[in-house]
């Protein structure tokens, strides 16, 4: 069962950091593209900075599944990672159900909010605001899903075994 | 008082801090009004990170991974150690002069901790340096990085508090280039005490200019952004984009080092670091609207102003909370939950915008290299083996001066805002 879940997390991770890094990729390039416009071809595109905000929120919130794969999201464990074996990993599926918890509700109240963006226009490509609300709830499933499938794989001894530590502190 | 006792909890029972401070805002809607406000949260989520002036972070974050991957840190570690390794302890000093060239390519003080970790402390220890000292003059330089632009610490700042970003950058020159030199004179004062090694000989006239030539369009880099944000040619963001576009020309066409497979590694790994920061802000954006709903910014201000009016010992007292905070909290969740707070107080005690952001800054930059929770310290111990003890002992010379450097800088108005001014980003 372990091993399945560990599985699942890692295939589905690859399949979103494949995705998040073309996202990157399409900002950088919308960026330049903005740049270049304003400073060189003078076109004076209304899209390439509300483009640019739009992919950086779908790009940041689906790495937000890829650092639960890892567990590379920042967290103290100077008082946790000093308690007993048993209490510690306890604590910590506590705090992975919680966390589970959060996404999901994310994710429910997320699904209203897209839809209401369906009314909203966006003022790019004469599109509605659905595809880019619809950001949030898709990486909060993603990342239930995520930290349902680390929860199972981890079973709290994550501090044990750490499986990344990324530090991204300015 | 209740949400902050849960925030707490949650943080010493080892929930990432992005996620603990979605809970307490979570907390928060509750208890404003039962289940009527949980529909508000995925908006507060949206709008906490549709600010165009984020986009500056995962720029500056990918031009320095595509730099450091590239060899262009070696080049410049290479030209420090030709300029001042004939000096005694001439290793310390380039791996402080290295920070500052470092600085102006990336804004992270991690980053400069992880590569002179690997390159530089084993260099010196090679050397005759103890790997202790070595490691804790590494975590005092790294904090240029983040104080010197581009910083990401001041794109967040000036995105959440509606100061400018261009503003920041220029007020964080002078004091990551005094930090500099200041540590500098803490090497060279106790070097005979440390036993410092000392060159054999120094480098030829023409080593010198060999090692400048190499690293020319590395230096070029930092001259290209500070140049464009302080000119006032181009905005912080597209200085970044412009940055990640050198960083792969000469990643891709003058060193030949940077290929596609490199460059997709390096996108997925901005991608996360970025998420992982976001993640903060994007929770932050809840729990900020349950704060300014229960005006406790407001009440906070009014607190301190009822325990002292002086300007000085209210600049002290922020100073002194960011520091004990940043002592067991990450910098980027402390800035962003405490800033609206915070910057209230500044206001009322007629701090200029821009020396308040510094004071931010600076303060929080210093609080990544104290333990227990200094992240410079954990990178370093990870990548060298070293005890973080051991390094946190050695580093108190440096940490001393560099938090007397803060509160010059934070009582005295006229020199944190001396290249503001002269630039036109402050009155």
């Amino acid at each position: 069962m372990r091993g399945l879940a560990a599985s699942l997390s890692t295939a589905i991770n690859r399949g979103i950091e494949a995705l998040v890094a073309i996202l990157m990729l399409a900002l950088v390039l919308d960026v330049w593209l903005g740049v270049a416009d304003r400073y060189y071809f003078g076109w004076q595109l209304p899209w390439p900075e509300t483009l640019a905000r739009y992919l950086m929120i779908w790009a940041s919130m689906l790495a937000i599944s890829s650092g639960i794969a890892r567990r590379a999201h920042i967290r103290l464990v100077g008082v946790v990672g000093r308690l007993p074996l048993p209490l510690r990993q306890t604590i910590l599926i506590g705090m992975d159900l919680l966390a589970l918890a959060l996404f999901l509700y994310v994710a429910w109240f997320g699904v209203g909010f897209a839809a209401g963006g369906a009314n909203r226009q966006a003022m790019i490509f004469g599109a509605t605001l659905l595809p880019f609300y619809a950001a949030i709830p898709t990486a909060a499933t993603i990342a239930a899903v995520q930290m349902s499938l680390v929860l199972i794989r981890d079973l709290g001894g994550h501090l044990d075994t750490p499986v990344e530590t990324e530090n991204p502190s300015c | 008082m209740l949400i902050a006792a849960l925030f707490i909890l949650l943080l010493v029972c080892g929930m990432p801090i992005g996620f603990a401070i979605g809970v307490a805002g979570v907390a928060g809607l509750i208890d404003m009004g039962g289940a009527r406000f949980l529909a508000v949260g995925p908006g507060k989520i949206f709008n906490g990170l549709n600010i165009f002036p984020f986009l500056a972070m995962p720029f500056f974050i990918l031009a320095g991974e595509i730099m450091n991957e590239t060899g262009i840190t070696r080049r410049l570690v290479h030209l420090a150690q030709v300029l001042v390794g004939r000096f005694r302890g001439g290793f310390a000093h380039a791996n402080m002069l290295a920070s500052v060239f470092f600085a102006g390519m990336t804004g992270s003080a991690t980053a400069d901790a992880a590569a002179f970790g690997r390159t530089l402390v084993p260099a010196m220890v090679e050397q005759g340096y103890r790997r202790d000292y070595a490691c804790a003059v590494t975590a005092a330089g790294s904090i240029i990085g983040p104080t010197i632009p581009p910083s990401g610490l001041m794109v967040v700042y000036g995105s959440l508090m509606g100061v400018s970003i261009s503003g920041l950058f220029a007020a964080g020159v002078l004091p990551g280039l005094v930090i500099c030199v200041v540590c500098m004179a803490v090497i060279a004062v106790g070097g005979t005490r440390e036993g410092l090694p000392k060159a054999e000989r120094g480098a030829s006239l023409g080593e010198m200019w060999q090692a400048f030539t190499q690293s020319l369009t590395a230096l070029a880099m930092p001259v290209i952004i500070l140049g464009g944000i302080l000119g006032g040619v181009v905005t912080p963001t597209e200085a970044a984009s412009i940055a990640v576009a050198y960083a792969i020309f000469i990643g891709a066409f003058v060193y030949r080092t940077l290929t596609l497979r490199g460059l997709f590694r390096m996108l997925v790994r901005t991608a996360r670091i970025t998420g992982v920061i976001f993640v903060i802000i994007a929770f932050a954006g809840i729990l900020g609207w349950w704060m300014s709903f229960e005006r406790i910014p407001t009440a906070i201000a009014e607190s301190v102003q009822t325990l002292s009016a002086n300007r000085y010992a209210v600049i002290a007292l922020i100073v002194a909370v960011l520091l004990v905070i940043g002592m067991v909290m990450d910098i980027t969740a402390i800035l962003i939950v405490l800033a609206p707070v915070l910057v209230p107080v500044t206001a009322q005690i007629g701090l200029e915008p821009i020396h308040a952001g510094i004071l931010f800054v600076l303060a929080l930059n210093i609080s990544l290299m104290t333990p227990p929770v200094g992240a410079c310290l954990f990178v370093l111990s990870s990548v060298t083996g070293e005890r973080i003890g051991r390094i946190a002992a050695k580093l108190m010379p440096f940490l001393t001066a560099e938090v007397a450097i803060l509160f010059v800088f934070a009582f005295w108005e006229d020199a944190a805002l001396l290249i503001p001014r002269a630039l036109g980003f402050a009155e």
